[in-house]
């Protein structure tokens, strides 16, 4: 499909680096979504530690991250859920030459999770809500006489929507097995929503001549997230956590609608969308479904006294052959965190982890026709309070992630040329949670 | 490509730690390492904890009675609560108004429920042989009682000292999952009572403290081993209400290791036989 949609895009002169700009944009999801794995931590606790919580995961949050480890938590019911509120930005430096840098914000408030769990027969039963991920990007922005266009650009606006959003929820059960290991299954239902709209006008210098084009991208995706998960109390103060995971697609559904109304003065290709004077449409359909990686976490927790407990996490996710991003690298995430009360009612969380890319480093050479996907290694601090009562916990946190890398915008030039961007990240997560035991 | 060598070192840190930690797994008690202090602060119990059990124990007894039915014997049933009285007055918690009821079922069987509501079947009445065989009876299930093991294992705490609640419910959108959650408990604890039986150690530590009681009460503290291993026996078995009082010669030996330990001798204590036979002359 993209191949196919590059074909239409491509090869064009005068405008060719705004209609590549709208194409790649349309193409690639340069948001933190599909390219990395841990856009969005999940869960009160482990929000707190910067997600190392493979082998802690003793209350709610644990229904996510390792369900072995629900059958450690104390108090017999438990419910928690959390609230969060998540800004990105996205800048690619120089995109349309000299100093125009264009800029995607992302804004959402959405229920991060939601967990609960109670005793049944020998083991504990739960139910989790999770969105691991989501993206609310609305946006306009204008830019004025790009540089080194012909005909002379001398207005581009480009209107943009995107939401998307991935949704796991399901129910979990976890044995103890003997007094130093248990078991846990969590069978998610896994949901992805995606919308994006894009809308572009550009005004060539006469002022009399324009281009419109506009895109429009769905993409549903159902299926499952089993995961697997097992906790080892390997001694009295140490314990050792696995959960492995997939998402297995079921049903898939993709469509892009790409319609164009062509400029006056510009050459187009001939078996392009776009031509002179004329409104054309195109609709690609697809219900390819994509192969998600296999994720090994390994952790594990040190417990040296009552206040304080250290987790070191490792996950693994396996490459892929994804046609939707041209294949995926193997990465390996890393996140420490610790948790310290300051005294019984208060406690105090931080965490250190990597969200590195799954893309390959971009290259000068891609060859002929091929848009490299974006590549952004980031990194990410969390801190987080909580003040305990009774019965209930209230946790509020922040998780801060940053990363530079590079992306590639457009097509080769007509001289064959490959112009790269500088890429910056950041995201910023504020949550507010509560848990409560009866 | 910096990535890629951090990545390949992760790699191999990755195994080193799983072969490490799956070569020095060892099988081990599971200690309670994982309890936090929060969680150790929370231990101590308000007016309000203490009232909410009074409440939800009154719920469990109510079901108790609904399920075998009261025995109406007046004058033996006050004569079993004066009994019960007798150990309170050693009990360390004082704070409980305790109750004392005969059910009617031929079952050997006895019940507590949080709170102090205290249940002896007829027929466990029935298969003691002196008062201190009946005082036994009565301290191990106020050992239940003293030692919070059903408001323990189902957290029965108050709601209306948590300064956050009303906030946390509000976020966590609980509210009417806790009122569903508390039908869902009481149900357990009557599972508890009926079906699932008491762990082990809380039999066993309900037994010791039973002992305890049967002593500074002035009763024979081995009048409790003397009871369980009669109704322990085969012609007792097939009356006896389930497993909830597992009857086990581990039970058995840590009693007697209890005796032995405590250096208590049956002879410096009273098992008040022609009280208890004067008054179960009165059952019909």
């Amino acid at each position: 499909m993209n191949n196919q949609t590059l074909s239409k895009t491509g090869n064009r002169r005068g405008l060719l680096i705004l209609i590549l700009f709208l194409s790649s944009a349309t193409i690639y999801p340069t948001l933190g979504d599909e390219l990395h794995y841990n856009n969005i931590i999940v869960g009160n606790r482990a929000a707190g530690m910067g997600g190392a919580y493979t082998a802690i995961s003793d209350d709610a949050t644990g229904l996510y991250y390792n369900p072995a480890g629900i059958v450690y938590a104390g108090g017999s019911n438990v419910s928690a859920s959390t609230n969060a509120y998540n800004i990105t930005n996205t800048e690619y430096k120089n995109a349309l030459g000299d100093a125009l840098t264009w800029t995607r914000k992302s804004s959402v408030l959405f229920p991060n999770f939601f967990g609960m769990f109670q005793p049944l027969g020998k083991g504990k039963i739960g139910f989790l809500y999770a969105v691991p991920d989501s993206i609310l990007e609305d946006q306009d922005q204008t830019f004025y006489n790009i540089p080194n266009t012909n005909p002379a650009v001398s207005r581009f606006t480009i209107n943009f929507n995107n939401k998307d959003t991935t949704y796991n929820f399901g129910p979990s059960y976890a044995l103890s097995v003997n007094d130093t290991f248990s078991l846990g299954l969590t069978l998610n239902i896994y949901i992805r929503n995606q919308k994006r709209i894009s809308n572009q006008l550009t005004y060539l210098s006469n002022g009399t001549d324009s281009e419109w084009l506009n895109s429009y991208y769905t993409a549903n995706e159902s299926g499952v997230r089993p995961v697997l998960g097992a906790m080892w109390t390997i001694s009295k103060k140490l314990s050792f956590g696995l959960a492995i995971s997939k998402i297995l697609i079921t049903d898939s559904n993709t469509k892009l609608q790409l319609t164009c109304k062509g400029a006056t003065n510009l050459t187009y290709d001939p078996n392009g969308l776009c031509q002179n004077n004329q409104l054309n449409d195109s609709v690609i359909e697809t219900s390819e479904k994509r192969d998600l990686p296999l994720s090994i976490a390994t952790g594990v927790a040190y417990f040296p006294n009552r206040s304080l407990v250290l987790d070191f996490d490792l996950t693994y996710f396996s490459s892929t052959d994804d046609s939707f991003v041209s294949g995926r690298d193997s990465v390996i995430n890393f996140a420490l965190g610790g948790e310290y009360y300051v005294n019984p009612t208060w406690a105090l969380r931080s965490g250190f982890y990597s969200n590195y890319a799954n893309t390959p480093d971009l290259t000068n050479h891609p060859g002929s026709g091929n848009i490299q996907p974006e590549h952004v290694d980031m990194y990410g601090l969390s801190f987080s309070i909580s003040h305990f009562a009774r019965k209930s916990v209230l946790t509020g946190g922040v998780d801060y992630k940053w990363g530079a890398g590079k992306a590639q915008l457009f097509n080769t030039d007509s001289n064959g040329k490959t112009q790269l961007q500088d890429l910056n990240q950041n995201s910023l997560t504020l949550f507010l949670s509560a848990s409560y035991s009866y | 490509m910096q990535n890629s060598l951090i990545q390949s070192c992760m790699g191999k840190v990755a195994l080193i730690v799983c072969f490490a930690t799956l070569g020095c797994i060892q099988i081990c008690k599971a200690d309670n390492f994982r309890i936090r202090l929060h969680e150790i602060d929370s231990k101590a119990y308000s007016a309000e904890d203490i009232q909410a059990e009074v409440l939800f124990g009154r719920n469990i007894a109510a079901r108790v009675l609904a399920n075998l039915g009261l025995w109406q014997q007046d004058d033996i049933t006050h004569y079993v609560n004066l009994v019960g009285n007798s150990l309170l007055l050693y009990s360390s918690r004082r704070e409980l108004n305790y109750f004392f009821a005969i059910l009617d079922s031929e079952k050997v069987n006895a019940y507590s429920t949080p709170g102090g509501y205290v249940f002896i079947t007829r027929g466990a009445l029935q298969a003691c042989q002196d008062e201190s065989e009946l005082a036994a009876v009565l301290a191990h299930e106020i050992a239940h009682v003293i030692q919070r093991h059903i408001v323990k294992s189902l957290n029965i705490r108050s709601e209306s000292s948590d300064d956050l609640l009303g906030l946390s419910q509000m976020i966590s959108a609980s509210a009417n999952t806790a009122k569903i959650a508390l039908s869902q408990t009481v149900d357990k604890a009557m599972d508890l009572l009926f079906k699932d039986g008491y762990l082990i150690q809380q039999e066993l530590d309900a037994d010791q403290l039973a002992m305890l009681l049967l002593a500074q009460t002035g009763y024979d503290p081995t009048s409790l081993l003397r009871y369980l291993k009669r109704v322990d026996s085969p012609n007792m078995q097939k009356l006896s209400l389930g497993q909830t009082h597992p009857l086990s010669e581990q039970r058995f030996r840590h009693i007697s290791s209890v005796i032995k330990q405590e250096n208590i001798d049956s002879t410096a204590f009273n098992n008040a036989k022609n009280r208890f036979d004067h008054n179960l002359t009165l059952m019909p």
